[in-house]
């Protein structure tokens, strides 16, 4: 089951930084290109009324938000950790990420892999579906989160479960 | 013991001199007993200097501040976080703790903290702003940009036994060999030399002391000082000075000098916080001068050291002039000594004190948040641990959200008694503020005085929340969407209902206006009473409850009419949790006041880590919060609409009690929730709506933090449909008078309003493609 987990990991490695890179070389880990655009606009009113213009952001992106340079760091980092097989520092750094970022879904993703991997079943499956509530459509992440519940449930015994899981997850792919 | 043996045998020995004295036995017996007592001694010097020699009170820890580009912050608050962690505003930072600003360009400094997820090493950092935003992070030293980094987080507070002592161990190696010097200077000059004791020295402050005219050195050594300090009472007894020597003799025969000198270092006391005993170089050099050993320069040296012989006499704070003139003698000492040369001296005497500004803040500033962090540590630690073990706590507090909050209730308080001519100081307010999606608490407020460390209004005031509940009875309707959707149509005429047997009652809207029929989104962003009940009994008070469970209410709840319009008392805590769990989409997170806790050498404790779990399905919860969006735009809340913009998104719900005694306000941002009552202790009327008292409070604290802008999350299955507010139909360009409303798949009204005009079928077709 790690194993598999572990492979699930991987291809969201690639899938988690090319939604940042706009072009790719590297076979294996490609650089992210960190994105420069502005950060959404704060708004701290000095005198009233406060006039706020937040950029136009879409709901339903079909990419994953663009991760600021300090997230892609974390991410990176966890990923160390993880292959490192430190798992609880790799937890904490994702945790880390999601201060930052509370809505990205695949920090949540990422973090539901570790747990599955520290053997924490039921987070692990919250975490996915954590993550498919924020994923928008984001087709290949809502996958993934299928997967990995699938896996969740394959390891908790629930077979039917995990195949309606599957099911769920091919829909998306 | 060791006396009672003593007489005993005294009475034996003097009963056969009568006979014949017997002097080599008594020499005997006198060296047994002497002996005894040296072994009684030395266990208790040996038990005490090799077990736990100091109980380390646990410090309790503010968030750290993360800083990368792309972090919404002003300069000011960047200023605000550096002055509260005590970082010198200086033009050239060139030791840690040291920044300088220039408009929205900094240079800071760090020191550098091992937190519970790794170290953050010392930096010299550059940061830069483009408006309320950082937009650049480099460190100056290696000359290369940085992702991400963090300050060292602010100390809020000890968890200390009832022996209020303080301090911050030290080991030798990290005291500067100036300080050890000074020292022994001072204090004991033979220190390397001696064995313990030192007849040289007392002779020489014997001479000295008689030649000044009264007492300027002390004969006690290093050692016997620590003695004193360590296992002695303060009683000036001549046991006590034949036990201090006995013991100083048997600690240096077992342990080092250099043993001896850092526990000097950590034991030696240096003054008083309040309560708070200021031991240790190590925490005296935090205290007095806000940095760590190493940094101190010789004149900082020469007053730590010289303060030694009266702390509270010499105290730099309250009699500069005497301390400073302490100083200067010391400097003289070290020159005359050769410790330092004639140019060193006269250059440190030239300098001013150089003591930090003590802030109220040091030992308990925030006494409502810590009382929720002490509730979470005692569920899991035992309070010896507590208080002994040194352990590392990392709060959630954000020092900055706290002091925003404080502000907001204490100002926005004040000015409403002036505004409406109410007695002064007669409100009350209580604030809780919450990061969405990880629980965290950023900020707490118990009282409208934050330093009152009395009774907390935030985790203990059970009051009724009033309309905050009608969210509740509408997510449990939306969750049938075959049944209800947005648009749908609810009743708005008299109504009459009979709880209990003999019970008659009629709700009434808070205009005393019926208006026929509403719209359910128009119901809830108008906070109208007798459309909610009736929606309520409709789907069943049972169901209405259920909800509230799992959005994470704990207190009592009863599946009465009345609960509809919010006959439940509940404290912010449990507000907070419910609006909480709506604002993460469904998903609930136990609230946390604690990332982690470490020992006191660093190793991980405890994590509290992040844990959700699926409450409600999103869906129903989005329609909620898309509604809540619209209480701030055009509902209860419109005033914080026209303050932050339409464009903030933000998502709310008021809530007023009967007679006007609470007014409530839950809304969150993008990142923030955060949950604000106001009222009287007495429970009185106070002539305060939701709109009036809270939402005033709530929009002071989030002008002071700032708003992000809240996009809700939509996934594919929700649509989005313009609808027209007079018929519930769907709407077009040609609608003077239309909302654009989320549906959950399917669900949307198809028929199309009289307003909105027959389309040609091609555009139909053609729209949906793109729905």
């Amino acid at each position: 089951m790690k194993i598999v987990a572990r492979l699930l990991w991987i291809t969201t490695l690639a899938l988690g930084l090319s939604a940042c890179a706009t072009h790719t070389t590297s076979t294996r880990y490609p650089p992210p290109v960190v994105d420069r655009s502005p950060p959404p606009a704060t708004t701290f009113p000095s005198g009233e009324p406060a006039p706020i213009t937040p950029p136009p952001r879409s709901t339903s992106s079909s990419a994953l938000p663009a991760s600021g340079p300090a997230v892609i760091a974390l991410l990176e980092r966890a990923d160390r950790q993880y292959m490192d097989q430190d798992l609880d520092s790799a937890a904490a750094t994702l945790e880390r990420a999601l201060r930052i970022e509370p809505r990205n879904p695949l920090l949540w993703h990422r973090l539901a892999s570790v747990r599955l991997d520290q053997g924490q079943i039921d987070q692990a499956m919250q975490m996915a579906a954590k993550s498919n509530s924020l994923a928008g459509s984001n087709h290949s992440l809502l996958a993934r989160n299928w997967q990995l519940i699938s896996l969740a449930y394959r390891a908790k015994g629930d077979l039917d479960a995990a195949r309606s899981a599957e099911d769920k997850a091919r829909q998306f792919e | 013991m060791a006396a009672r043996r003593r007489t005993k045998r005294k009475s034996r020995t003097s009963r056969r001199t009568r006979s014949r004295f017997p002097w080599g036995k008594l020499l005997l017996v006198c060296a047994v007993i002497v002996v005894a007592y040296v072994v009684y001694l030395d266990i208790i010097v040996r038990e005490q200097f090799e077990g736990k020699r100091w109980a380390i009170p646990a410090r309790v820890y503010a968030r750290p501040l993360e800083l990368y580009a792309g972090r919404a912050l002003t300069p000011a608050q960047l200023v605000q976080e550096l002055e509260t962690l005590s970082y010198h505003a200086v033009r050239n930072p060139a030791r840690s703790g040291e920044y300088t600003q220039s408009g929205g360009d900094f240079l800071i400094n760090t020191r550098g903290f091992t937190f519970w997820d790794g170290q953050e090493a010392p930096q010299q950092l550059r940061i830069e702003f483009s408006g309320n935003v950082v937009i650049g992070l480099s460190d100056r030293a290696q000359g290369k940009e940085i992702d991400l980094t963090r300050l060292d987080p602010l100390q809020i507070a000890s968890i200390y036994p009832t022996k209020q002592e303080d301090r911050q161990l030290v080991q030798l190696a990290q005291v500067p060999v100036l300080l050890t010097q000074t020292l022994m200077a001072v204090e004991d000059r033979l220190f390397y030399e001696h064995f313990g004791i030192s007849p040289r020295s007392l002779l020489r402050a014997t001479l000295a002391n008689v030649r000044a005219g009264g007492v300027v050195q002390g004969g006690s050594t290093l050692t016997q000082q620590l003695v004193k300090n360590f296992y002695l009472s303060n009683a000036r007894t001549l046991t006590r000075k034949v036990n201090e020597a006995f013991m100083a003799l048997l600690l240096e025969a077992h342990y080092s000098k250099d043993e001896i000198l850092e526990a000097y270092l950590n034991e030696v006391y240096l003054g008083q916080d309040g309560a708070r005993a200021i031991h240790g170089l190590g925490l005296a050099s935090h205290f007095y001068f806000e940095r760590p050993l190493e940094q101190l320069e010789p004149q900082q040296v020469a007053l730590l050291v010289g303060m030694i012989k009266g702390p509270s006499y010499y105290d730099p704070r309250k009699q500069p002039a005497r301390s400073l003139e302490r100083r200067n003698l010391v400097l003289d000492l070290l020159v005359e000594q050769n410790i330092l040369t004639a140019e060193q001296g006269s250059q440190a005497k030239a300098k001013p004190l150089g003591v930090s500004q003590r802030r109220a803040l040091a030992t308990n500033a925030h006494p409502a948040f810590l009382e929720l962090v002490r509730r979470q540590l005692y569920r899991d630690y035992r309070e010896e641990d507590l208080t002994s073990e040194g352990l590392r706590i990392f709060s959630t507090l954000d020092p900055l959200a706290q002091t925003a909050a404080e502000a907001a209730v204490a100002d926005r308080l004040k000015q409403i008694e002036r505004a409406r001519g109410l007695p002064a100081d007669s409100l009350q307010g209580a604030l809780i503020a919450t990061g969405i999606d990880n629980a965290e608490v950023l900020a707490l407020v118990g009282d409208r005085n934050p330093r009152m460390a009395g009774f907390n209004r935030a985790l203990d005031a059970a009051r009724p929340i009033g309309s905050l509940v009608k969210p509740a009875v509408y997510l449990t309707a939306l969750a049938e969407p075959q049944r209800y959707t947005l648009a749908s149509w609810l009743e708005d005429t008299p109504l009459k209902l009979v709880p209990r047997p003999g019970d008659v009652w009629q709700p009434g809207n808070y205009d005393n206006k019926f208006r026929g029929s509403v719209l359910l989104f128009d119901a809830l962003v108008h906070s109208y009473n007798v459309p909610t009940v009736r929606l309520g009994m409709d789907v069943g008070p049972d169901k209405v409850v259920a909800t509230l469970k799992k959005l994470g209410v704990q207190g009592d709840l009863n599946a009465y009419p009345a609960l509809m319009l919010g006959a439940a008392d509940l404290t912010l805590v449990d507000v907070s949790r419910m609006y909480l769990t709506m604002a993460a989409g469904g998903f609930r997170s136990p609230l946390r006041a604690i990332r982690a806790v470490l020992a006191a050498d660093d190793t991980p404790l405890q994590r509290y880590p992040l844990q959700v779990e699926q409450m409600l399905a999103a869906d129903p919860v989005l329609l909620v919060n898309s509604t809540l969006q619209l209480v701030a735009t055009e509902g209860t809340a419109a005033a914080l609409g026209a303050r932050f913009g339409a464009d903030a998104g933000i998502a709310g719900k008021t809530g007023t009690t009967n007679d006007l005694r609470d007014s409530w306000f839950a809304g969150f941002t993008g990142n923030q929730l955060a949950v604000v009552w106001v009222g009287r202790d007495d429970n009185k009327a106070m002539g305060l709506t939701g709109s009036s008292g809270a939402v005033p409070v709530w929009g002071d604290y989030m002008a002071k933090v700032g708003v992000q802008p809240l996009t809700l999350p939509m996934s594919e299955r929700i649509e989005q449909v313009w609808i027209d507010r007079t018929t519930g139909l769907r709407a077009d360009a040609g609608c003077a008078d239309a909302v654009q409303l989320p549906f959950m798949a399917g669900s949307a009204p198809e028929a199309r309003a009289p307003c909105a005009g027959e389309l040609p079928k091609s555009i139909d077709w053609l729209k949906g493609l793109f729905r």
